[in-house]
């Protein structure tokens, strides 16, 4: 064992070190993430419109109209929807096409291509090609469905039929990431212990049950926590596809902010509409942890 | 000796330095605008002239998104204090830049002879309570827009100047059709495009607001404190429709994209922004006709619309006053009738529309002439500050109006609720 | 018996396979079917484009759509200030994110779970809060229109730091304190060790950062005025026209700005995949 270990000034770069090391990433949170943040938290208690020179403090006048304005509770509403309805079916068809891929066959890596396009082409490029799929009159997809006898529907035009439209393309476009991700998780069980469970005569429904699945609670809680995280946010989906209409069905909470901040300028209100959501999804990640906690198994 | 001619040969430079650096001294002013493709082009071509004629000004010009984009652009500019010195702005936004102080009151600049140049309602939509604070531009106005083919293959007559809502719906009911027997309408006798997507919900107010003025119904009233359109007049207006769609039906009634409907030869009649007109006539496969709106039961109106040149009130007074130069050429006559001519747009000034090129213009292109035959009906938004808050408000239950979701009695009242709301301060 | 069972262990997966084979197929067109429609329509003539029932294909393919959508506008300087702005916000990132992702992972000092967490926090927060100040905070720099503008407030994010962490710590310690002995510091522990065993986690920090950079939207249309500087996503909004979408020009444009992007995607895939999953499992 060398003694220069133990030297004070070895022990004091140790100690500095670190923040050394954090130095860099924190000074650009501090500056361009922290400081914005709590300045527009600071103009969330003003009734502070866009260009206006006069600001009036309000105190939490804007917290006190959100919480109970019926449209932004509509806005929870609706975004509670969209992830009710994406999670579920982009993860677990995500698994699907995992387990799937999971085999010793050719053209994996083809598949994990092709499914994987749509989640690195942005929103700008391909949501309008899916709003003209879903044109009621001339859409690609009524025109198929009408072809194979199929009943057709108003799809983004229609407030009954505009969320879960939503929500196919929002899956569509995440169901590539979350088979990769899964199939990682799926490839890391030793595959001993199918063979021992095979040796045993279980069949394939208890092999999932029993292995794979537990298994896969540390990916699966992942892929939970940031899909939520993701969905909680989508914005670039509703903006090029419906604008949040028809009626209001699709707004989701940052839609709403959009609106108030860049349509109708109120920045304060908008401010403290931001803030709420940040909230609300910091909960809802510290639940999904604490059941974790309780839920996933580790090696 | 020698001395001396040093001293003046040092003078002389510094004469001959000083004047180039005075003429170089221009100033620059940036300018913002929303028009893309050909128009981009025609701009560029315009504020290249203004260039070249005079040596004290340089214009850039930059294409900032359209009007959606642009605008949290010049707030986001405004507010960190990079803002413009000429900008592009819908009217309805004039209210919103005017009243924190963000624009130059033109008020004395504008001389009498410029004043009544111009439409008395252009100037009302470019004032906020009684200042003016940008210069008409890019106006059009709501007309309406009838395929010839479909009205050709009925036998029916083309929509003329005496027309009224009867004889709109008349026409609406006989032309909408199925052609192919397979029980879904594919020719629709008129077309009232709404929907998030087009143009948003202040485009389906602004045109509705149209049918609303000729019923003899009002949008706000109390000096614009609080909504005026809970009345039985704007009831009967918004009723027309609402039978024509879902009474009669013979309009389209799901929200369809960019006007589409019209662009695709499906639909016979159509009320839609006069700025179209070059476009649809040059490029549409079918032959189109324009006439004024028809009559409403109360008297003909149509509503303005487009955008305005405002000067923001930034930089220093040399580039406030360069940028005053600009506008003014860019509304003057020369450059007037070419904007006007290329683009469909109304020339602003009545000199405009009476130089000899225009008049020509006219001649050759009569659908253009229903826009300028409809000046004496005009009406104009109201240019409060939080007016596409209004709008978005009325919008949310007019759509379910128009959608059948909703009586028009119950939409209007809670429209006025809701509106008066924002109007209050909210 | 037993060769019955025999076959069936043959015939089984080969079936399966065969089966399996089908439904990713049928499932794939449903992925990729946007883009056919996206390359067909940018090939059409705009009244083609509207033509219902719509044909798949042109008559003639209008292979001047591209031509024209470049000529729009200065398609050349979008992809350049694009690119730029991509590459030097991934090494920045890369930078930044090692740092700090090698200080969580395996150094131990005051305030590190909590810090920790503030980082974490920050990937939550929606970006329309922080775009007003952030804005005015460029202009206090005098950084508008300027490339500082579209790098430096990137220059460090969290998932990087995250994904970064998940792989430092599956590395041996071993190997760290052989090197401490020798009196190594920590940086060159990071850089001569860590680093080079990272590369698949790299690679994909890098992939990641590149491809958000080269979509996103909002920041670019507010933070740039001029022309000449502006990027690739912002140039496609040039194509709504007033008069009416020119779907077969912005479908061309929407491809032309895809195209790289899939083509890095496709040629980097077996990094990227890997990364991803060899940090996304381990919890």
């Amino acid at each position: 064992m060398s003694s220069h270990v133990n030297t004070r000034k070895y022990r004091l770069i140790e100690f500095f070190t670190p923040y050394a090391m954090l130095l860099p990433s924190a000074l650009v949170f501090a500056v361009f993430v922290i400081f914005p943040v709590f300045f527009s938290l600071y103009m969330s208690f003003f009734n502070w419109r866009a260009v206006s020179s006069t600001r009036e403090f309000i105190g939490i006048s804007n917290y006190a109209q959100l919480l109970t304005s019926s449209e932004f509770l509509h806005s929870v509403k609706v975004t509670f929807a969209y992830v009710a309805g994406i999670i579920p079916i982009g993860m677990g068809l995500g698994l699907v096409v995992a387990l799937l891929l999971n085999r010793k066959m050719r053209g994996v890596t083809m598949y994990r291509v092709l499914y994987y396009l749509p989640v690195v082409t942005a929103w700008a490029a391909i949501g309008v090609v899916w709003r003209w799929i879903y044109q009621p009159s001339y859409g690609l997809l009524n025109v198929v469905l009408e072809r194979l006898g199929l009943p057709i529907g108003y799809w983004l035009s229609e407030p009954e039929t505009a969320m879960p439209s939503l929500i196919a393309v929002g899956a569509w476009k995440v169901i590539g990431y979350n088979a990769v991700i899964f199939l990682a998780g799926l490839q890391n069980v030793p595959q001993e212990l199918y063979e021992a469970a095979e040796i045993d005569g279980a069949g394939g429904l208890r092999k999932f049950t029993r292995i794979t699945w537990p298994l896969l609670t540390p990916t699966t809680f992942f892929l939970l926590i940031v899909s939520v995280i993701n969905s909680f946010q989508n914005f670039s989906g509703v903006y090029v596809m419906t604008k949040g209409g028809p009626m209001e069905s699709t707004r989701v909470i940052v839609y709403y902010l959009y609106q108030q901040a860049f349509v109708f300028f109120n920045m304060g209100y908008a401010s403290a509409v931001a803030w709420i959501l940040v909230l609300v999804v910091f909960v809802l990640t510290l639940l999904q942890m604490k059941f974790a906690d309780n839920k996933v198994h580790y090696q | 000796m020698r001395l001396k001619s040093l001293k003046i040969l040092g003078l002389l430079l510094v004469i001959v330095f000083s004047v180039s650096a005075f003429a170089q001294a221009k100033v620059e002013i940036e300018f913002w605008h929303r028009y893309s493709g050909y128009r981009d082009e025609l701009l560029a071509e315009l504020v290249k002239n203004f260039n070249e004629s005079q040596s004290d000004i340089v214009v850039k010009a930059s294409y900032q998104g359209n009007y959606e984009t642009m605008l949290p652009k010049v707030l986001a500019a405004i507010a960190g204090g990079a803002a413009p010195h000429v900008v592009v702005i819908d009217q309805f936004f004039v209210g919103e830049l005017a009243e924190p102080g963000a624009l130059v009151p033109l008020e004395d600049l504008i001389s009498d002879e410029l004043r009544e140049d111009m439409y008395e309602p252009f100037w009302q939509t470019a004032a906020y309570e009684d200042t003016v604070y940008s210069l008409p531009w890019a106006m059009s106005n709501v007309i309406l827009y009838y395929n010839k083919d479909i009205f050709d293959a009925a036998g029916m007559e083309y929509p003329n100047p005496d027309w009224t809502w009867d004889d709109l719906q008349n026409a609406a009911i006989a032309l909408t059709q199925d052609t192919n027997g397979d029980g879904r309408t594919d020719i629709w006798g008129f077309d009232f495009p709404f929907g998030p997507n087009i143009g948003g919900p202040e485009n389906t107010v602004w045109l509705l607001q149209c049918l609303i003025w000729q019923a003899g119904g009002q949008w706000l009233t109390d000096n614009n404190t609080r909504a005026g359109f809970n009345t039985p007049e704007t009831a009967t207006a918004v009723q027309f429709l609402v039978d024509l769609i879902h009474k009669h039906n013979a309009a389209t009634a799901h929200p369809d994209k960019e006007g589409e409907a019209f662009n695709r030869g499906i639909v016979a009649m159509e009320f839609n922004s006069s700025s179209l007109v070059g476009y649809r006539d040059q490029s549409l496969p079918f032959r189109v006709g324009t006439t004024i709106l028809p009559a409403g039961p109360v008297k003909r109106a149509a509503n303005v619309g487009g955008a305005n040149l405002a000067l923001i009130d930034t930089g220093t007074p040399e580039e406030q006053a360069a940028a005053w130069e600009f506008v003014q050429y860019l509304t003057g006559t020369h450059a007037g009738v070419i904007w006007a001519k290329e683009n469909g747009y109304i020339p602003t000034r009545f000199s405009t529309i009476e130089t000899e090129s225009y008049q020509e213009f006219l001649e050759a292109n009569p659908n253009a002439r229903a826009y300028v035959e409809q000046l004496p009906y005009l009406t104009f938004r109201p240019t409060i500050p939080r007016y596409s808050e209004v709008s978005a408000q009325a919008y949310r239950f007019l759509e379910r109006a128009l959608s059948g979701r909703m009586t028009v009695e119950e939409a209007l009242a809670e429209a006025e609720a809701a509106v008066n709301k924002v109007l209050s301060g909210q | 018996m037993l060769a019955l069972q025999i076959n069936r262990r043959k015939l089984m997966p080969l079936l399966g396979n065969g089966i399996v084979h089908l439904i990713l197929i049928s499932f794939g067109i449903i992925m990729i079917a946007p883009f056919i429609w996206m390359v067909t329509t940018s090939l059409k003539t705009l009244p083609e484009v509207y033509m219902f029932p719509p044909k798949l294909l042109p008559e003639k393919w209008q292979w001047s759509n591209y031509i024209e959508a470049w000529n729009y506008a200065p398609f050349g300087s979008f992809y350049f200030n694009s690119v730029f702005a991509g590459v030097m916000v991934t090494l920045g990132q890369l930078v930044t994110s090692s740092l700090a992702a090698y200080a969580f992972s395996r150094l131990r000092f005051p305030g590190r779970n909590w810090i920790f967490y503030c980082y974490l926090g920050t990937m939550m927060i929606p970006y329309q809060v922080t775009l007003i100040p952030s804005y005015m905070l460029m202009r206090w720099f005098g950084w508008i229109d300027t490339y500082q503008a579209l790098i430096v407030p990137f220059l460090a994010d969290t998932f990087g730091v995250f994904l970064l962490r998940q792989y430092f710590l599956t590395i041996p310690d071993s190997l760290e304190d052989a090197a401490l002995i020798d009196g190594c510091s920590r940086f060159r522990i990071l850089s001569s060790i860590f680093l080079p065993l990272s590369k698949p986690a790299l690679a994909t920090v890098a992939l990641m950062t590149f491809l958000k950079n080269w979509n996103s939207f909002f920041w670019p249309l507010i933070a740039i005025n001029s022309m000449k500087m502006r990027t690739l996503p912002v140039g496609l909004v040039l194509f709504v026209d007033e008069a009416g979408t020119q779907w077969h020009l912005q479908m061309a444009a929407s491809v032309i700005s895809i195209v790289p992007v899939i083509l890095l995607f496709v040629a980097a895939q077996k990094y990227f995949i890997r990364g991803i999953t060899l940090t996304g499992v381990k919890g």
